[in-house]
């Protein structure tokens, strides 16, 4: 793994002069959940009107100090005990210091020599089932800055402040991702994990995970690349995008006798190409030192342990558990722990019931359902409870798998439970002989030419089944049925 | 040490200072000088001393997480030197 | 009118209690008094009519007995305190229209306390100086001259308008703030009386930062007991300041009449080998010789590493104000210089927002944490940084003050050291390795020079002792020659 160079890379892109080989690091911006801000009591929700979340700290007035969350250190915590990370007892705050308007002090808080969590590794399943180790290099805290608008209008850029202060955690790996399927999977992955911590809530739509991704080629078994740094993409997709059109880039130049540049760019959402970002800030001098306003933040273990404590059973976990206590193979289990909800709900509808059949359930009828009426797991009009019963009068033949699928339908409507349904429209399956034979009875009766035909041909004999099951609106046991058929013809 | 013309002028930029050319002299000599004075830090041998940002001892309080600030906008637009729309407004930034 | 020469804050406040005068007469006698004294160029802003409401409303709760303890006495307010409603400028271009929508602790802890803000007091632009020559509003006046002399004086500074004002009666407090000496140079300038308390025991939310990790606010008073009497009422633990201390606020005034027999103090060798003004030599032996007197053991000590403390001062003062700085960039307040772009914007508002010595000290900042240079400068000046704070932790094992003269010389002329950036930093020699180390140290006028400038001799004790500051300090009040005040020659009738 790792930067070593391998002959054998996992993926590689094959151009005109062989085979390339991609390197790529992430360094992730996550929203940090938590009701105020990192260093001041304003509200850290997302949106709201300009400059409505905004106190004198964050929009750095003369004489303004920051005074540290409790609660968004404890997050960094979690996150780094979940990332199986060391948790540094000692760590720093230093100022970042830049210009731009939507960072007021002129600086911004963060963390450089010494952060608040060290390495950690990351398990991600690749697409063939195959495992590979991402490593964490480190976690720490920082400062978000506010938002910039550009088309408000033509002359001016609008500076709202809402942001500027909110917690984020930035999570650096090492460069060990090959491909962008690779990146995708990982950052979902680290989602998972967050929002399993509920550390981050993951959405990246409102900004609340962004990625600046590093990104090299080389040829097998060289030595690393120059990279390149694709600022704050916000989508899991863009990321995959950025990372195909800049891999394909760089081996272009390359390939054409240039050389790659060092430089920071931008992924356009519109053309699905990076660029080179037009404001340079060629000198990158951040003179980094340690902020005069804050003390070294000093953890003792009493503190940690708590947390530690705390610590929900996360995805890998989760996913060994489900396998080995229920069965279950690995592409059901990664479906049931991708949310730690879904894998939630299925642990009480399987209660004592067939674990298989549950999955099924839920990956199927239940999430195509969900999808249908754009509702989370935890606004389902079905309970878990309820999917229980249902799957019940399955197991004991009261529903066959038809009628279950209507009753399924009724419960997204009514919310009732599914025996009520039952009871109330006598949806019941047929099960005892003599009502299915009278119904056998008259559909052989009825189509005599019929009966004589499927003597020639018994395959025939599902057209008389399906006559029955109709006449019953779907509710003679089908099983029954067939064997009554077989039985009243001769065959 | 002393300091060149070319490093004042990064300094400057890092800073977003503007100098004006006759400046830019008077500042070599005078930060030339107070380099070349401060150098005289060389003679302590610092040798596994800790560097000390801050004479206090202790460590960082924290507070909880409570939201009891933050609606400040109109104070903070109240010294604005161009607003619009509850927004500060600036030259147009491009990226 | 009520003659305030003659007046300080216990006085004051002793009179209001007794009903001597009214709150409002007082304020309405200082309003006088600062009317005719605007040759000393000491106040920037000016609130009179407000403080004659509030005199008012001092009045009726002296009546009713319901005061703070320093209700009704008029105070000046150094303008690096962010005010509510009152203009604060730093004394910079850059913020000559700035009017905070909040107020710092300490005053508000000072006007709870019950004083009137008479106006907001000149300092050097955002506290860089030391005479009080970068103000944006022009040199502030010493009312001490020589004998027979009528060259104008700096006051000192960075807290030249403070000193200079208490020194001329034109208040009878004024807070100050002390980054490398801001509070006692000036103080040893103008024969006041300036306490630098424990980095940590004033906060410093809503001050305007200049070298967050060494800036202190303070008193500058006309007696120690007056110190003591402000300071009892700045100080406290504000958890809106992650470097306020939580540290009880003991009762300073029952300090001021302790027997000093089993006290020591230590005179630092290395001090001894500075360049001093031959009678300022002799006043420290003076002082020295009153301790002895009254059965105070007197010790030699030895602090190292503090000649190198000036210049380990001057990396890192520098350096945090460059970032401190930052955030006067015309964007969100203060002034602004619209250029072709935002770069220009920034650049422009800037550099014409700024004075020289701020300019200076923020490239002299950004150049000494930049890639390359940051080792070799800041974090070597921080490691020096520890050794002189080692070298007072060893001192204080053995004694229980340190004494030393304020500063090398008394005050020198307007326009002397101005152009000479060196001559001028060394005024802090004596001063600044207390802000390294972050102790308390006070600044008490201990006599006149052979031309009859006032001179201060410095106090040092250890973290959070101002109490031993106090005890010690009445003693150099009561041993000295009586120190007559200025002339009033300034007064324009």
């Amino acid at each position: 793994m790792s930067e070593n160079n391998n002959r054998n890379p996992r993926f590689v892109i094959e151009s005109q002069t062989g085979d390339w080989e991609v390197v790529i690091g992430l360094e992730i911006h996550a929203q940090i959940t938590s009701n105020s801000k990192l260093f001041s009591g304003s509200s850290a929700s997302y949106g709201g009107e300009p400059m409505s979340h905004v106190s004198l700290v964050d929009a750095a007035m003369p004489g303004m100090l920051p005074v540290i969350n409790k609660q968004c250190v404890r997050q960094a915590i979690k996150t780094g005990l979940g990332l199986k990370a060391e948790i540094n007892n000692y760590s720093v705050f230093d100022r970042k210091n830049y210009f731009y308007p939507d960072l007021p002090q002129g600086y911004q808080i963060s963390q450089f020599k010494y952060p608040i969590v060290g390495e950690g590794i990351v398990k991600v399943t690749l697409k063939d089932g195959s495992d590979i180790y991402v490593r964490i290099e480190r976690l720490h805290l920082e400062q978000d800055a506010g938002k910039s608008f550009h088309d408000i209008d033509p002359q001016s850029s609008y500076i709202d402040l809402n942001r500027s202060g909110i917690a984020l955690m930035e999570i650096v790996t090492k460069p060990d991702l090959r491909s962008a399927d690779e990146a995708k999977l990982f950052v979902t992955k680290l989602r998972t994990i967050l929002r399993y911590l509920e550390t981050c809530d993951g959405n990246m739509e409102e900004g609340s995970l962004r990625a600046d991704i590093n990104v090299s080629v080389r040829k097998p078994g060289d030595e690393l690349g120059t990279r390149c740094e694709i600022k704050n993409v916000n989508s899991i997709k863009f990321i995959g995008m950025a990372i195909d059109y800049e891999s394909r880039r760089q081996i272009d130049e390359i390939e054409s006798g240039n050389e790659i540049i060092q430089e920071t760019r931008l992924f356009d959402v519109s053309t699905g190409k990076t660029r080179p970002m037009r404001n340079k800030e060629e000198a990158h001098d951040y003179r980094y030192f340690p902020d005069p306003d804050l003390l070294p933040l000093n953890l003792d273990q009493g503190f940690i342990d708590e947390i530690l404590i705390e610590l929900p059973e996360l995805p890998d976990d989760k996913k060994d558990r489900l396998m080995d206590q229920y069965k279950l193979n690995s592409y059901d289990a990664d479906i049931l722990v991708s949310d730690r909800k879904f894998a939630e709900y299925f642990e009480v509808v399987a209660k004592g019931r067939d674990p298989k059949l549950s999955v099924n359930w839920i990956s199927g009828e239940l999430f195509s359902a969900l999808n249908r009426l754009s509702l989370d797991i935890d606004q389902s009009p079905i309970s878990a409870d309820n999917l229980g019963e249902l799957i019940d009068l399955i197991t004991d033949g009261t529903l066959s798998g038809r009628l279950a699928k209507d009753v399924f339908e009724i419960m997204l409507e009514t919310q009732k439970s599914a025996k009520i349904i039952v009871n109330e429209q006598g949806m019941s399956q047929i099960t005892d002989e003599s009502s299915i034979e009278k119904l056998v009875d008259k559909i052989i009766n009825e189509n005599a030419e019929k009966v004589a035909q499927v003597k020639e041909k018994p395959k025939m004999v599902g057209w008389f089944v399906g006559q029955v099951i109709k006449e019953s609106k779907g509710k003679a046991n089908p099983s029954k049925v067939n064997e009554l058929v077989l039985k009243k013809i001769g065959l | 040490m002393t300091i060149s013309k070319d490093r004042i002028l990064k300094i400057a930029n890092l800073a977003k200072i503007s100098i004006s050319e006759d400046q830019i002299e008077k500042l070599e000599v005078e930060i030339s000088s107070i380099l070349n004075w401060v150098e005289t830090l060389n003679e302590v041998d610092t040798e596994n001393i800790e560097p000390m940002s801050n004479s206090l001892t202790n460590f960082l309080q924290m507070r909880e997480d409570i939201v009891n600030d933050g609606e400040k906008g109109s104070d903070i637009l109240s010294n604005s030197p161009a607003e619009d729309k509850s927004f500060f407004v600036v030259p147009k930034v491009i990226e | 009118m009520i003659d305030v020469r003659i007046l300080d804050l216990s006085s004051i406040r002793d009179s209001l209690k007794k009903g001597d005068f009214t709150s409002k007469e007082l304020v309405e006698s200082y309003i006088e008094r600062i009317e005719g004294s605007s040759k000393l160029n000491t106040y920037n802003t000016t609130t009179f009519e407000q403080a004659l409401d509030r005199a008012a409303i001092s009045d009726g709760k002296i009546k009713k007995d319901e005061t703070g303890p320093l209700e009704g006495i008029p105070i000046g307010i150094k303008d690096l305190f962010c005010t509510h409603g009152v203009k604060t400028t730093a004394s910079s271009k850059i913020l000559e229209n700035f009017i905070p929508p909040y107020e710092s602790t300490v005053t508000e802890n000072l006007f709870k306390s019950g004083m009137i803000m008479l106006g907001k007091l000149s300092n050097d632009e955002f506290a860089m100086g030391s005479s009080n020559e970068t103000s944006a509003n022009g040199a502030v006046v010493n009312p001490w001259r020589s004998r027979n002399s009528e060259k104008e004086l700096v006051p000192g500074g960075s807290s030249g308008g403070s000193s200079a004002a208490v020194a001329a009666s034109l208040c009878p407090l004024a807070t100050a703030t002390d980054t490398g000496g801001s509070i006692r140079q000036p103080a040893a300038f103008t024969g006041t009386v300036g306490l630098k308390p424990t980095y940590g025991r004033c906060s410093r939310w809503g001050i305007v930062a200049f070298a967050s990790s060494l800036d202190q606010a303070g008193p500058i008073t006309k007696t120690v007991r007056d110190s003591a009497l402000a300071l009892q009422v700045m100080a406290g633990y504000d958890n809106k300041d992650s470097t306020s201390a939580n540290i009880e606020v003991e009762n300073f005034e029952n300090y001021m009449n302790s027997n000093l027999n089993s006290m020591s103090i230590g005179i630092p060798k290395e001090f001894e080998e500075l360049d001093l003004s031959p009678d300022i030599r002799k006043n420290w032996e003076e002082a020295i010789q009153w301790y002895k007197e009254s059965g105070v053991n007197i010790k030699s000590i030895n602090l190292p590493h503090c000649k190198y403390a000036l210049p380990a001062y001057y990396i890192i003062a520098p350096a945090e104000a460059s970032s401190n700085l930052a955030r006067y960039d015309g964007v969100k307040y203060g002034k602004r210089v619209l250029g072709e772009d935002l770069d220009s914007l920034y650049k422009r508002t800037r550099g014409e927002g700024f004075g020289d010595e701020v300019k200076r000290r923020i490239l002299m900042g950004t150049y000494v944490l930049s890639a390359g240079y940051y080792d070799a400068y800041y974090l070597k000046a921080q490691k020096v940084r520890r050794l002189i704070h080692e070298d007072f932790t060893e001192a204080f094992k053995t004694v229980d003050a340190i004494l030393t003269p304020t500063t090398p010389t008394t005050a020198f002329g307007i326009g002397e050291n101005i152009s000479d950036p060196l001559k001028m930093y060394s005024n802090d020699i004596l001063t600044v390795p207390v802000n390294l180390a972050g102790l308390p140290a006070i600044s008490i006028p201990s006599g006149l020079d052979s031309s009859g400038l006032p001179m201060g001799i410095q106090l040092i004790t250890n973290h959070f002792d101002e109490k031993s500051l106090f005890k010690l300090g009445k003693l150099i009040e009561e041993s000295r020659v009586n120190i007559e005040m200025p002339t009033d020659w300034w007064i324009k009738k």
